[in-house]
């Protein structure tokens, strides 16, 4: 079911798996022949419902737990033979963001400045990105769980990294956290950063990222575009009409399994080339055609095709 | 060296405001106002104290005081507050993936460790010699106006109290690193304290015991007991240089592998 990334392939793998295993305890697998690739540049979300291994699949790749075997290799480099220096250029924040209650959220950025060497204007930057500016000066045990979360990101973000990798960051945020953090992951996408990212929220996932990657019980089912996941696995392309004579046309349309509400016609077509036909058909009979709107198969769908 | 210089720097912005860092003051004041409470209200201490220069007896009784409420207790509860820290907020997920190396990371919490008890260590003299001042003037009978304190002497004992406690701090240090819980260095620095008083006067093998050191040290000072010296430096002293010399690179390789499975 794993789908190669082979038309990027030949591009650089920021990061590369190689039949990764990993469990906690001898008697339960919790990573199976993990075998991931992420190319430069991409937004690559990683979906799985609880306990699929998303999480220990970030802390594997970030070097927080050894591999039972395989290897994991950044930027080229194996992660188990390679120094410090290679976290230089990453940026991470897995599960609860990791504060310090009793400092402010400036002094919280000041620590992870010092440790990685970084200049103190960058702390302005990254509070500004994440909108907490007037709140850097508060201790951060006084917090929202958003303001917390949006903290983290900032942590992840010092060192403007080469490759972002965030563990259900929008987690315990309000609508406008996750439109601030949805924007700010959109405009570090454009600026050719690597974004791995694992997120409950398929939504979000779909509007961030243009890779995924589809966990199950320790095991990858897909990798690769949103868009070839949706050739691959969108086997019904649905089509939303409004004429000007419904029931006629609920008549006229009857192959393609049509469905009616109060807004329109719902129709079920095997490819797009069909919306002329089903056009052509309408206008022989007569009905004027309002609207004919191509309905994309969320990924939301498509993820629960693959899962269930 | 610079890295190490910016971990000690990072570490030392952690400690400001921590429960550690409050400990280390309250700790110390309320020590150093018992002690002296205990010196106004009972007139044999003031009595004892008044001899040719008072401010030894004075100093003397002061570190007897530590021994049970400040120096062993104070250590091992520091020592595990400081990593606690990093345990309680799951701090280890961010500092492992840090382009710094686990030793700089290790070493540089324990220095700074050190430079904590150090700290509250010059605060307590400070308050003791506050303290003198006062007990000679609300009893110009303790002679304690009369005389200077010695000096040399004070700083002398302040610095090598300081390095008795050394190889203890890197022993508990290890401990609350490799454990997350706070309870398992809480209850074996308990019991190391408990049998070091115990053993103190009964057994020369305490002498290898680290949590016996500081209790060592200050009976070794105070006269109870006869230690060995090399030059300046007393047995003790040597012993607990050896524990910290040979356990804080042990402890950091016994951790450097250290994950952070089924850390929240």
């Amino acid at each position: 079911m794993t789908h190669s990334l082979t038309s990027r392939l030949s591009d650089q793998l920021i990061i590369q798996t190689k039949d990764v295993c990993f469990s906690y305890r001898k008697s339960a697998q919790v990573i199976d022949l993990l075998s991931l690739q992420v190319p430069k540049g991409a937004s690559f979300g990683l979906l799985g419902q609880n306990g699929a291994g998303k999480s220990t699949t970030l802390k594997l790749l970030t070097g927080l737990l050894y591999p039972d075997a395989g290897e994991v290799n950044l930027f080229g480099n194996n992660i188990a033979t390679t120094g410090p220096e290679l976290y230089k250029n990453i940026g991470v924040l897995i599960e609860a963001p990791p504060l310090y209650p009793y400092l402010s959220g400036y002094d919280n950025l000041k620590v992870t400045c010092l440790y990685r060497n970084i200049n103190m204007r960058r702390i302005e930057e990254v509070l500004d990105m994440v909108a907490l500016r007037k709140a850097a000066s508060q201790k951060v045990g006084g917090y929202s769980t958003g303001m917390k979360q949006r903290l983290g990101v900032a942590l992840a973000l010092l060192p403007d990294p080469q490759l972002l990798i965030l563990d259900e960051p929008i987690n315990g945020m309000d609508p406008q956290g996750i439109v601030a953090i949805r924007m700010l992951l959109q405009e570090l996408h454009q600026q050719q950063k690597t974004i791995v990212l694992s997120s409950h929220l398929l939504p979000e996932v779909a509007r961030t990222c243009d890779y995924v990657g589809i966990m199950q019980e320790g095991r990858l089912r897909y990798q690769g575009s949103v868009a070839d996941l949706k050739k691959q696995y969108a086997s019904q392309q649905e089509i939303f009409i409004n004429t000007s004579d419904n029931a006629k046309a609920l008549q006229l349309l009857a192959s393609y399994l049509p469905r009616e509400d109060v807004s329109g016609i719902w129709l079920q077509t095997q490819e797009k080339a069909q919306i002329a036909h089903i056009i052509d058909q309408l206008r022989q009979a007569a009905i004027a055609v309002y609207e004919v709107t191509p309905q994309e198969e969320s990924l939301e769908n498509l993820y629960l095709k693959l899962t269930q | 060296m610079k890295e190490l210089y910016r971990c000690i720097q990072a570490e030392a912005l952690k400690a400001k405001n921590s429960y550690a860092f409050w400990l280390a003051w309250v700790g110390t004041s309320f020590v150093a106002l018992a002690l002296f409470i205990i010196v106004l209200l009972d007139n044999n201490q003031i009595t004892h104290v008044a001899e040719a220069n008072p401010w030894r007896s004075y100093v003397q009784f002061y570190y007897s005081g530590t021994n049970f409420m400040l120096l062993p207790l104070f250590i091992i509860i520091i020592a595990s507050l400081v990593t606690f820290i990093e345990h309680r907020n799951g701090m280890w997920k961010h500092l492992y993936v840090l382009n710094v190396s686990r030793w700089h990371l290790y070493v540089s919490k324990f220095i700074v460790i050190v430079l904590l008890f150090a700290a509250a260590h010059t605060y307590f003299v400070l308050l003791m010699l506050i303290s003198g001042v006062a007990t000679g003037i609300i009893r110009p009978s303790s002679g304690l106006l009369s005389h200077f304190p010695d000096f040399v002497q004070i700083g002398t004992r302040a610095f090598k109290t300081v390095f008795s406690v050394l190889g203890l701090l890197a022993v508990q240090y290890w401990i609350s690193i490799r454990f997350r819980s706070f309870i398992v260095p809480l209850g074996v620095g308990v019991i190391g304290f408990v049998m070091a008083t115990l053993m103190v006067e009964q057994s020369h093998w305490v002498l290898y015991m680290p949590y016996a050191h500081p209790l060592l040290y200050a009976q070794g000072a105070d006269g109870p007991i006869k230690l060995s010296h090399w030059g300046p430096i007393s047995e003790v002293e040597l012993y607990s240089l050896l524990y910290c010399v040979v356990f804080v690179p042990l402890g950091y390789w016994l951790t450097r592998r250290m994950t952070v499975e089924g850390q929240a």
